[in-house]
């Protein structure tokens, strides 16, 4: 879903509903957001500048998050992040964060992050 | 007329964990090209669907980009065993990805009918034993 209000990926991290496990562009907006586990889905649905909420850690979702050009990835759920995941997202510049919960709760969470700004 | 520019991509069908990385290229030297963010858009994720058929489906093979005036050309070559009923398998959800390659994201039965969405223009030859290209057009 697109926001009525933009923040961005440090204000997130800032809110505490997420932390950062590598950051390329901190003040990058996030002007929606988007959740699944389908690259596919993610590819073809995903708009430019949504936070991708998805529990799938295999570097395979950098390519589809790139070209989909997300603003972030939120590995959701407290699946832990992967090295190698990491280490794909340095090279292909997309902000990786992680969160322990799960995705329907981080969704609300982000709506009502942006809901409350003025 | 300007240039055309052509590039060739040697998909790598044992090295999963790049696949999708010539489709990231594309998107890269696009944008250099000046090619609009639209059209960028949809090329790279038409080429990453085929991209990602091949590595999973035909083993690899080869994809080549033309970027004339007015369109972007990407034709894709594979070696493979080519698809038996082509309408069944551009119906949304149909796909014969075995497990292990779904539970990384992959096999949703929706790379096909993501190419035909977003590219202007679409035209499959496959023969069953022998392999198949997909030849498909997006207008600048």
């Amino acid at each position: 879903m697109k926001y009525t209000n933009v923040f961005t990926v440090n204000d997130l991290i800032c809110s505490g509903g997420a932390k950062a496990e590598f950051l390329e562009d901190g003040e990058r907006a996030i002007t929606g957001g988007f959740a699944t586990d389908l690259l596919s889905h993610a590819i073809g649905n995903a708009s430019s500048g949504d936070a991708w909420l998805t529990v799938l850690t295999n570097p395979n979702i950098t390519a589809p998050a790139s070209i989909a050009d997300v603003s972030c990835i939120i590995v959701c759920d407290g699946t832990p992040v992967t090295d190698a995941l990491k280490a794909k997202c340095e090279v292909m510049g997309i902000s990786l964060l992680s969160s322990d919960l799960p995705i329907t709760d981080l969704s609300v969470f982000l709506y009502n992050l942006q809901a409350g700004l003025k | 007329m300007a240039d055309v520019f052509k590039l060739r991509y040697e998909v790598d069908g044992d090295n999963f964990m790049a696949a999708g990385a010539a489709s990231s290229d594309v998107k890269k030297v696009l944008r250099q090209l000046g090619i609009g963010a639209e059209a960028i858009r949809k090329a790279a994720v038409a080429m990453y669907e085929g991209e990602i058929n091949m590595v999973i489906h035909a083993g690899g093979g080869v994809a080549d980009i033309t970027v004339a005036d007015d369109y972007i050309e990407i034709i894709l070559t594979d070696k493979g065993p080519g698809i038996p009923d082509v309408d069944q398998a551009m119906q949304e959800g149909w796909s014969t990805a075995p497990d292990n390659i779904r539970a990384l994201g992959f096999g949703a039965g929706m790379g096909l009918p993501n190419m035909k969405k977003y590219s202007d223009e679409m035209k499959i030859d496959t023969v069953v034993g022998e392999g198949t290209t997909i030849t498909m057009r997006i207008f600048i």
